[in-house]
């Protein structure tokens, strides 16, 4: 019977320690491992970045993105990509730019010179993220096009190595 | 007396709760802000039209500079220089450097490279030429050979040789 009660008196603790100590050591991993990085890089889930040894962080930009099967600006598709090449929009092969791109990034840089909607003070850049298997052909014409609407600055977004 | 006693034989046990709730807050916020891979740039430009300077005055003569030009071809690179020096000075600059087992040998042009930028140290400007059927990664690759050397990976120490690079296509 005297056992019987020592054993109902008896309170269990769960002893924390050791679970302590795994969560200090997972906070301390991410906190080193938090980025400051400018949240306004859109990175797209479709396309596999060139790896680089470049060392430039990422700045304030205009994202164009080139997928292997669509073109976007800012996450908003634009034009289909078909075997490398644009497709369903219209192109003027004299001027080499694509037209629905043009006239947003035209109309981009209307609104930008009107107001001020660069956070930084450098000039507006085109923040260029490609699909590292995708042909020069297509990357020019992207590039040709930008230049012609006001942006003939870019950065190429790439993976460190 | 006796009080004292009993207080002595108390352990104290510290109330974990609060900063387990701390932790349990936190780690979901870091675990979706943290970078798992890290991404950096490259600055490039296209060609763009300028409007003439004077051309009244002759444009001084500028010898420690040259602007080199890379065509990217299938079958490997081909190197030119611009700039106001001798035509044959700028000729001796030029080359070809054959791909290596089917492979863009970039070892040898950033070799090229350098040896240009230590002759030539005002020079900043590449001029990339790919060929309408080259790779993004290879038009990478060329840039990063042409444009710096990682001389200590640890210490992060780097080489710039030219760190402007235009990039156009072969007409």
């Amino acid at each position: 019977m005297s056992r019987k009660r020592t054993k109902e008196v008896e309170v269990m603790s769960l002893n924390l320690t050791s679970m302590m100590d795994m969560f200090t050591i997972i906070l301390v991993f991410l906190i080193f491992s938090f980025s400051s990085q400018d949240q306004n890089l859109k990175l797209d889930g479709d396309l596999t970045l060139p790896e680089s040894i470049a060392g430039l962080d990422f700045k304030w930009a205009i994202n164009v993105n080139i997928t292997p099967t669509e073109l976007k600006v800012e996450g908003n598709p634009i034009a289909k990509v078909r075997n490398g090449k644009i497709s369903g929009v219209k192109i003027d092969k004299d001027k080499k730019r694509i037209l629905p791109l043009y006239n947003l990034l035209k109309k981009y840089k209307e609104i930008e010179n009107r107001e001020k909607v660069n956070p930084t003070e450098d000039e507006t850049v085109i923040a260029f993220q490609a699909d590292k298997n995708l042909p020069f052909q297509l990357i020019d014409l992207v590039m040709k096009t930008a230049a012609q609407a006001g942006y003939p600055n870019f950065r190429f977004v790439v993976l460190k190595k | 007396m006796k009080s004292k006693g009993k207080t002595k034989e108390e352990p104290v046990d510290l109330n974990m709760v609060p900063i387990m709730n701390l932790f349990l807050a936190m780690i979901p916020f870091l675990l979706m802000c943290a970078a798992f891979f890290q991404v950096s740039v490259i600055n490039a430009s296209v060609p763009a039209l300028s409007e003439g300077g004077d051309s009244s005055q002759e444009p001084k003569k500028e010898l420690q500079k040259v602007t080199v030009n890379v065509q990217i071809t299938n079958s490997g690179f081909g190197i030119s220089a611009t700039g106001d020096q001798p035509d044959a000075e700028l000729k001796a600059l030029g080359g070809v450097i054959p791909k290596n087992g089917g492979k863009y040998d970039f070892e040898k042009l950033a070799q090229k490279m350098k040896s240009i930028k230590d002759k030539y140290r005002k020079s900043d400007t590449v001029i990339l030429l790919p060929d309408k059927g080259i790779l993004y990664d290879t038009l990478v690759k060329t840039m990063d050979a042409t444009r710096e050397r990682i001389l200590d990976k640890k210490l992060d120490t780097r080489e710039y040789l030219f760190t402007n690079a235009v990039v156009s296509s072969i007409l």
